[in-house]
């Protein structure tokens, strides 16, 4: 009997330690968001437009119109793929709240297949 | 000699207080972790990642616009490329998908002499952009 009572108090006190650590930890997030110490943002991206500048059988530049409506650094991802070859160029640039004319020097060879385009847009 | 036995109410008293602490620890981690994904996203982005694919022939599109209504894209506009002398119709085929639903729509314009034209094309339905936008385009001469 002795031994259960024991499990039962360990089982407890293991518990109510428990509970006293997640209380902590859960006192201290709500203060971080109270004292006003964590910044809450939301970025709303939007890739507007695409333009392929081409010479001849060559991709030179792709311009890259971009709608953010939170101003500051963004870190810009652009990669250009056809069926023979694939290009991936990173900026990091300022940007305005609205539209953001974005332009990549790429020079990719064109091939049977057009060309695909995937843009990637996040905070710095 | 017999132990004497506890009484029932005993245990069933001491089950519910096990019962009601554990309810209790639940509760309280939900909670904890439901603060700490909060803070963890502090930096909501949305429309991170967008996606352009265009065709490929002998007319190609060079450039797409879409046309925006708030968050919702209402059409686009498309700049295709084509030999000069190559008169005629063209099918312009544009396909918008935002991951969980897609609208497509595709025109039919008379193309004289020229090395490019550009064509508005609205949806039938405003698609919202959000959160997985993909933009494909085509062009091919009837």
């Amino acid at each position: 009997m002795r031994k259960k009572t024991l499990i039962i108090t360990l089982m407890l006190l293991t518990t109510l330690l428990s509970v006293y650590v997640i209380s902590v930890s859960l006192s201290t997030d709500v203060k971080k968001i109270a004292g006003g110490s964590v910044e809450v943002k939301k970025y709303n991206i939007k890739i507007s437009r695409i333009n392929d500048r081409v010479w001849g059988n060559f991709l030179l530049i792709v311009d890259v119109d971009i709608v953010v409506d939170v101003s500051g650094n963004y870190n810009i991802k652009l990669t250009v793929w056809n069926d023979g070859d694939s290009r991936t160029i990173s900026q990091t640039l300022y940007l305005n709240v609205g539209t953001n004319r974005v332009s990549f020097i790429v020079y990719l060879r064109e091939g049977d297949v057009g060309f695909s385009h995937s843009v990637e847009v996040s905070p710095a | 000699m017999s132990k004497p036995l506890k009484h029932p109410s005993f245990f069933y008293n001491l089950k519910l207080i096990l019962l009601i602490t554990f309810i209790s620890i639940l509760i309280i981690s939900y909670s904890s972790y439901s603060v700490n994904l909060f803070l963890n996203s502090q930096n909501i982005v949305r429309g991170g990642l967008a996606e352009y694919v265009y065709d490929s022939g002998d007319e190609r599109v060079r450039s797409t616009q879409l046309l925006f209504s708030g968050d919702a894209v209402t059409g686009v506009t498309v700049t295709c490329s084509k030999p000069i002398g190559a008169t005629g119709y063209y099918i312009v085929s544009v396909r918008f998908s935002n991951g969980l639903e897609s609208v497509s729509k595709s025109i039919t314009v008379y193309q004289g002499r020229g090395s490019s034209f550009t064509v508005t094309i609205y949806f039938d339905r405003p698609i919202n952009y959000y959160p997985s936008p993909k933009l494909e385009a085509e062009v091919y001469r009837v």
